[in-house]
């Protein structure tokens, strides 16, 4: 499109104005909090305060003297472990469905795990964690959060294993490997970059849970939702910490999300909506 | 170098039979084609030889093991694919020594042998980089390559240069033709191409329908096809096919009568078949040696740059000649002109069971 | 054992450990008078549970909040994803920055969103009701006429770059010859949108659709981090109620009655995904 006639012109420029407008609703939010987290404590609550020497009063608060950090701690442990027993777990059964046509009926346990409430299945787990002891523990917590990301993470390594011309382990079989082997050493590598796409998605699923760490977590491992909700209760807030601990629970999803998301349009367009 | 023979070979899916009793066998260091249109059956007959699907029935024997049952690595083959097939997440050199290495054939070695078969091909500035990084040409290299590495009792070739354009396809059959010289490799290749067929077999296995319908050399596909079938499917442009009923001496058709010395014919119902190679114009053959003499009207004329497809019609028959560049002034399209056949060329065939009469 | 299962086992033994047995076991639980509270005293009740959902008033405005929060935010998100998602793409500069922002809020945790959300619109102190004060206009944001309302605009400030997403995988996945002969054609902007996109688009769509439902019907978070179902019961929704009635009133048979008649609602929703992915 070399040629720009004064209309088209005037077209991309409306398309600019709208889109600009929505980035602005978006990015309006964290602007606000981040300069809340900034502000001395007792400008927290001035909304038409913009101009302030910047404090890190709320930061260093929140850093050095919360169980934030212990928070963060648990929330990443909680994650990493989730995604790597899911991923481990998945890897094999997704490449197993999409190589073999366990076709309609796996597919579908699998999409029907994937979109259970968590409320079904809370209940039993309060009660068998009591009994086991596994209330307020991190394991606990990764036992939920498995059935949350493990179906999600499947069905998506599904649609990446079915995008694998199957000729790539047809070849690795007559080269002398097993079907297993050519498994892991052609085809895990041939859709590492969807693996791991796939596992910091199933990663900001478990960051972001608030429901069953709520449920059951309250002290030693409690997670960062739990924490950020536990801000502001019916005895009070300090929205100057909060922001800073809303902030410290986005940004490094945000950085994540950035890497993932051009893979995502992919795979989606490609066979993750597709069985 | 070993061969390979399949015993009554039978594959079906559900109620669906693919090969209905496939018997063949695979001379050493021969090439051979599997040829055949889509659905036939030559890729199945090559998958089930390879080890990559199971057979129904029947037996597989490369060199002087029944390998029937084995796993696809326990076969000792080499396999091309029509999409190349090549490891993505490797090198070029680690695709080609990935056979080696899965028996455990130490480093050094296996970097000899993959630069030794890249020297063969002309790849060895290609063994650092990475799939995707190639043509497909250099792709289609790497991919025989990575055969050649691995030296082994049978090379298979599933429709390898269906994906390349027509020059580089012409280019590559040479290629693979020479090292199939220097390595005596025993060959089996699957084409749909009867071009490719032609020129590159020692032996062409014509299948249809999940069965074998002729097996020869090229020259006996081509002049004594044995069915209509074959005759129809190799040889382009496409045999012109005629019916009749047998005569005494020949047969009589719409377009005249052809003379088959050699057939007594008894009033059965006949295709007679014609390559348009084997139109000639009255002055090229003796009297004598005609066997068959008709008009035609000139409908059109292709020109090929050194030959010519004419387009002929004899009443509602047409017929297709090919003719080379400097008799192409002779046919002006919508003349009439008079053509014949050597009787040494005319294919009779039942017309009930499509099979070549003697 | 073929390689086939094999590779499965630890997927179904896990699932069945952690996702099967749960269910079965809260299948159990719905079927008796089951307290926290009197954990010695379980007792047999049959349907006694689900009789006394249905008739309960609270499961009832439950429910149907979760249904208009449901239908208004899915619809918001539908309406404003499709838009953007086709402006991202007619966009010539910029658009992989305007994409990442765009796409952004899907992923934060949403806890966070309803707090931030809680804080902006706060009547109080607030940004947002400070500047519409400035105007003359006085919102009260999360009072009992528009609770409600305000969680489906946060979910939809969340949730719309999911339709966005969706939307740009399968705008990216059409085919271009239509678009092109169109081009030829001279055929309208609407109308091209209207008799290609659209229809090309429509399996996307439904699933899109029916996938935003589902999750929609689990909202939590928001109501959770603002409102706790108030004022009154008017934000009260159908996983909040079950988080109530099981652990802030203990009553697990009851929760676990209304959380497999959310389990039926979604199977519905799910069979229905099923089909429209596999038509696509």
């Amino acid at each position: 499109m070399s040629a720009n006639p004064p209309g088209r012109r005037a077209t991309q420029l409306a398309v600019e104005a709208a889109v600009t407008v929505a980035v602005a609703i978006v990015l309006f939010p964290f602007v606000y909090i981040m300069l809340t987290s900034l502000k001395p404590p007792n400008l927290v609550a001035e909304p038409d305060v913009w101009w302030f020497a910047p404090s890190f009063a709320n930061w260093t608060d929140v850093l050095l003297d919360s169980d934030v950090p212990f928070n963060i701690l648990n929330s990443l442990i909680v994650s990493t472990t989730t995604v790597a027993i899911a991923l481990l777990v998945g890897c094999p059964a997704a490449y197993s469905f999409s190589r073999f046509k366990s076709g309609g009926p796996a597919r579908f346990v699998i999409l029907s795990a994937a979109m259970i409430p968590p409320a079904i299945l809370i209940l039993p787990m309060f009660l068998v964690f009591y009994r086991l002891g596994l209330i307020d523990t991190r394991t606990g917590v990764v036992i939920t959060h498995l059935t949350l990301v493990t179906p999600v993470v499947t069905w998506f390594l599904v649609g990446f294993f079915d995008e694998v011309p199957k000729e790539l382990e047809e070849q690795a079989m007559i080269d002398g490997w097993t079907q297993f082997q050519a498994f892991l050493r052609v085809i895990v590598p041939t859709v590492r970059p969807g693996i791991a796409g796939a596992g910091v998605f199933g990663f900001v699923l478990s960051w972001n849970d608030l429901f069953y760490a709520l449920i059951l977590t309250g002290g030693e491992s409690r997670t960062l939702p739990v924490a950020i909700a536990g801000f502001w209760t019916f005895r009070g807030i300090d929205m100057g910490k909060m922001a800073v601990a809303i902030l410290l629970a986005i940004l490094p999803i945000l950085v994540a999300s950035f890497f993932i998301q051009k893979h995502l349009i992919r795979s989606l367009g490609g066979g993750a909506v597709k069985t | 170098m070993a061969g390979a023979s399949l015993k009554n070979l039978r594959k079906s899916f559900g109620a669906l039979e693919i090969l209905k009793g496939i018997d063949l066998t695979i001379e050493p260091r021969q090439f051979t084609v599997l040829l055949g249109p889509s659905g036939c059956g030559k890729s199945t007959t090559l998958r089930i030889l390879a080890g990559l699907e199971s057979q129904t029935s029947g037996e597989i024997r490369i060199g002087d093991r029944d390998v029937s049952t084995l796993e696809p690595r326990q076969r000792d083959v080499a396999m091309v694919f029509q999409n190349y097939a090549l490891y993505p997440s490797m090198t070029i050199a680690e695709n080609m020594g990935f056979g080696l290495k899965a028996r455990g054939i130490p480093k050094k070695e296996i970097r000899a042998a993959v630069e030794k078969a890249a020297r063969m091909l002309e790849i060895t500035e290609l063994l650092d980089r990475k799939p995707r990084q190639l043509s497909g040409g250099q792709q289609q290299r790497v991919a025989i390559g990575r055969a050649i590495v691995r030296d082994p009792n049978l090379f298979l070739f599933d429709e390898p240069l269906s994906n390349l354009d027509a020059k580089l396809r012409v280019e590559m059959r040479t290629e693979l033709l020479r090292l199939h010289r220097d390595l005596g490799a025993t060959t089996v290749y699957v084409t749909h191409d009867q071009e490719e067929a032609m020129t590159m077999a020692d032996r062409i296995v014509v299948m249809n329908a999940g069965t074998i319908e002729q097996t020869g050399s090229p020259e006996e596909v081509y002049f004594r096809p044995v069915s209509l079938m074959v005759a129809g499917f190799v040889g382009s442009p496409a045999m012109n096919f005629v019916r009749g009923r047998a005569v005494p001496g020949g047969v009589d058709t719409p377009v005249g009568r052809f003379e088959a010395p050699g057939y007594g014919g008894d009033g059965t119902d006949v295709v007679v078949g014609v390559r348009p190679d084997d139109l000639e114009l009255p002055d090229a053959l003796e009297p004598g040696e005609r066997g068959f003499e008709s008009a035609f009207h000139v409908e059109f004329v292709e020109m090929l740059g050194a030959r010519g497809i004419v387009t002929l019609r004899h009443g509602d028959t047409r017929f297709k000649g090919v003719f080379e560049e400097r008799h192409l002034s002779r046919f002006e399209e919508g003349a009439a002109i008079t053509l014949c056949v050597s009787r040494h060329r005319l294919h009779v065939f039942d017309a009930a069971s499509g099979r070549r009469l003697p | 054992m073929s390689l086939r299962f094999r590779l499965i086992l630890p997927l179904a033994v896990m699932l069945t450990l952690i996702m099967v047995y749960p269910l079965v076991f809260s299948g159990w639980i719905s079927l008796h008078d089951y307290r926290l509270t009197r954990l010695d005293d379980v007792r047999f009740v049959g349907a006694n549970n689900f009789t006394f959902i249905f008739t309960d008033p609270p499961f009832w405005n439950a429910l149907t909040n979760t249904l208009v929060f449901v239908f208004g935010a899915v619809t918001i998100e539908f309406v404003a994803g499709l838009g953007l998602a086709l402006l991202l793409k007619r966009l010539i500069r910029f658009e992989n920055v305007a994409r990442a922002i765009l796409l952004a809020p899907m992923f934060i945790t949403p806890i966070a969103v309803g707090l931030m959300f809680r804080f902006l619109l706060n009547s109080e102190f607030g940004v947002i009701p400070h500047y519409l004060g400035v105007f003359g206009l006085s919102v009260e944001w999360f009072g009992p006429r528009l609770a409600l309302f305000s969680l489906i605009l946060i979910d939809a400030w969340q949730w719309t770059p999911f339709m966005i997403l969706m939307f740009l995988a399968g705008l990216e996945a059409l085919p271009k010859a239509p678009f092109e002969a169109a081009k030829v054609d001279g055929a309208p902007a609407w109308m091209v949108f209207w008799n290609l996109t659209l229809p090309m688009l429509r399996p996307v769509i439904t699933v899109a659709l029916i996938i935003r439902g589902l999750d929609a019907f689990k909202v939590f978070e928001y109501v959770y981090a603002i409102t706790r179902g108030g004022p009154g019961n008017s934000t009260d929704t159908i996983l909040y109620h079950i988080y109530k009635t099981g652990f802030r009133f203990f009553r697990l048979g009851e929760a676990a009655s209304i959380a497999l008649v959310l389990v039926a609602i979604t199977m519905v929703l799910v069979v229905a995904l099923y089909a429209a992915m596999k038509r696509s």
